[in-house]
């Protein structure tokens, strides 16, 4: 049986996950991780803002995956299932980590000019960190992982105006937080 | 429009957020107010920002998902080509020696043999001729034949005093008798028919009733004879039983310690193959090919200039092997030891090396064994003669066919 994953939805993809062949299993494993390892890497990076943490996060949300496949999991809308389940890992983590919210006079970004994409990456990682955690994550979900604002609120149970509004507020404020670094950030972007 | 609600539209429009004519309106009214396009060209610059920051996950994490979930294919092409290599082997050793030590299942065509026994009337009696070599360029034989009863009768009046045939119940002692006798003492005996080699060779006589055979090692003549090219293999099956080949991995490392790593050949470097035939119960001798990497320190004298210099030399080595294991064996002789000495050539110069090793027999082809060896190369370079020495654990495979 030669299936072409590329041409299936997520929603079938996943279902065959849990096929009792293993090459199907994997082949299945290798499409789904090509389409959302990013996404999900970098909405456990920027929520949690601690490598190790959102690492163990990224793992174990495709493992549990793989598992409600096996598990015969009937799956409708399997974008925000695995943001779902990456949120409450993530939660978990940031319990963890005891990654309590950021104070705006707190903040320490990079003291020098940033010199390339990483440190760039590090300011607005931190600056990220200084946002409550509904703005953040409708920020990220937006910014990073590319979601429409319709897709979001499906994910989040709520509605799009709210999502459109989390994202404003949230650009504001980072905005307000990355006023004393507009020329790092402008000499980047540059 | 309030100024909150414009920027949440610019926000939504740099998100590709807005319809058409909502996008249509916001550009209208952008155009009329334009400290408004700073605002749209930050808002764009932040999103250059967000997509600069975007971070790919480690590859390692991938490996690790698959490992944990079972579903890991390295692991598993691991596992299969392992299992697939050493089952191969294992059947082709199997194979092998089934080969070559089962009998052949060639077929003779039978002779009318049933015309002959008519002839001499049944039942008959073959006798093999005990301590008679083969020779298989000879035509014939004479095997003798005669009425059971008749040899009975015989063998009885020649052992009366002997008492050692008192009945015609005794054959197996009469066989054995038979046996004993040589040529001209049977030929002593009356009544005894001969035929010819062929005519015993071609026959199925084993399926025909009534055929008395004097002892097994007629049977196994016969054998002999009928499957000649047999015999080769089953010769050629006990010279390779005594063959057994090594796989060796050394971890000793050279006696100097250099500034920089080798690189080439990490795998297959430090490492060797060997055949082995056992000359006798103790002594082995064997050739071997190894891959080892020496080091070595020298100075240089140049425009009065002292250069000191570190090399490595990768060698292909080429060696005669002898392992002389020691009488000492231990657990119902699964553990052994043995020392070796190798010598051998490299393109630069000889090699040399001592092994002490303990050998444990894991199966009865496969054992394994540890020991401990110090190696020296010894060569010419720049004008000077240098020895590199290593020294270190070892350890392997020896597979015993």
């Amino acid at each position: 049986m030669n299936i072409q994953f590329s041409n299936l939805s997520d929603e079938e993809v996943f279902a065959l996950l849990g096929n009792r062949k293993k090459t199907v299993a994997r082949d299945a494993f290798e499409e789904l991780y090509g389409r959302y390892s990013t996404k999900i890497y970098n909405y456990c990076r920027k929520i949690l803002n601690n490598e190790n943490s959102s690492s163990d996060a990224f793992q174990e949300t495709f493992l549990k995956i793989i598992e409600a496949s096996k598990n015969g999991k009937v799956m409708t809308n399997f974008a925000g299932y695995i943001i779902r389940v990456a949120r409450n890992l993530c939660l978990n983590e940031k319990e963890n980590i005891r990654n309590t919210m950021i104070f705006v006079e707190d903040l320490q970004l990079p003291s020098t000019q940033p010199k390339d994409d990483k440190e760039l990456n590090e300011i607005i990682s931190v600056a990220l960190d200084s946002l409550p955690f509904e703005y953040r994550e409708c920020l990220i979900l937006k910014e990073f992982l590319n979601f429409s604002y319709n897709e979001i609120a499906e994910m989040l149970d709520t509605t799009m105006p709210i999502v459109r509004i989390r994202i404003h507020r949230a650009k504001e404020k980072l905005r307000d937080v990355l006023a004393p670094y507009s020329k790092e950030v402008n000499f980047l972007l540059e | 429009m309030n100024n909150d609600l414009l920027i949440q539209k610019i926000i939504a429009l740099t998100d590709g957020e807005l319809s058409n004519e909502e996008t249509a309106e916001v550009i209208d009214f952008i155009a009329q107010n334009p400290e408004l396009q700073d605002e749209m060209n930050y808002h764009l610059k932040m999103k250059n920002a967000y997509s600069k920051a975007i971070e790919t996950p480690p590859v390692n994490l991938k490996s690790k998902i698959l490992a944990t979930s079972g579903l890991g294919v390295v692991f598993w092409k691991t596992k299969t080509f392992i299992s697939s290599t050493v089952s191969s082997v294992v059947i082709l050793a199997v194979s092998l020696t089934y080969f070559l030590n089962s009998e052949s299942q060639q077929q003779t065509n039978a002779i009318n043999f049933t015309q002959l026994s008519n002839s001499i009337n049944l039942p008959l009696l073959t006798v093999d001729f005990k301590n008679e070599p083969i020779d298989n360029n000879k035509e014939s034989y004479n095997y003798y034949i005669s009425k059971k009863q008749n040899i009975t009768q015989n063998i009885k009046t020649q052992n009366r005093k002997s008492n050692v045939i008192n009945s015609t119940s005794e054959t197996i002692k009469n066989e054995q008798f038979l046996a004993d006798k040589n040529i001209d003492e049977l030929s002593n005996i009356t009544n005894f028919k001969n035929i010819t080699q062929s005519q015993i060779y071609n026959s199925n006589i084993e399926n025909i009733p009534n055929i008395f055979l004097v002892n097994s090692r007629y049977k196994s003549r016969l054998n002999s004879q009928k499957v000649i090219s047999n015999q080769d293999l089953e010769d050629a099956a006990k010279i390779i039983s005594k063959f057994h080949i090594q796989a060796r991995k050394t971890f000793a490392e050279n006696t100097i310690d250099l500034d920089f790593q080798n690189t080439n050949n990490l795998d297959i470097n430090n490492s060797s193959f060997a055949v082995f035939y056992e000359l006798t119960n103790n002594l082995h001798i064997g050739f071997e090919f190894s891959k080892e990497v020496f080091a070595q320190n020298f100075s240089s004298i140049e425009d009065n200039l002292t250069t000191n210099y570190q090399q490595y030399f990768d060698s292909n080595i080429y060696a005669i092997s002898a392992k002389y294991y020691m009488p000492l064996q231990l657990f119902s002789n699964r553990l052994s030891f043995y020392s070796k000495g190798l010598i051998g050539g490299t393109n630069i110069g000889p090699v040399t090396r001592l092994e002490l090793a303990t050998e444990l027999r894991l199966l009865q082809n496969i054992a394994l064994y540890a020991g401990y060896e110090v190696s020296n190369l010894t060569y010419f370079f720049d004008g000077n003669i240098f020895n590199s020495t290593r020294n270190g654990l070892s350890t392997g495979l020896r597979y015993d066919f």
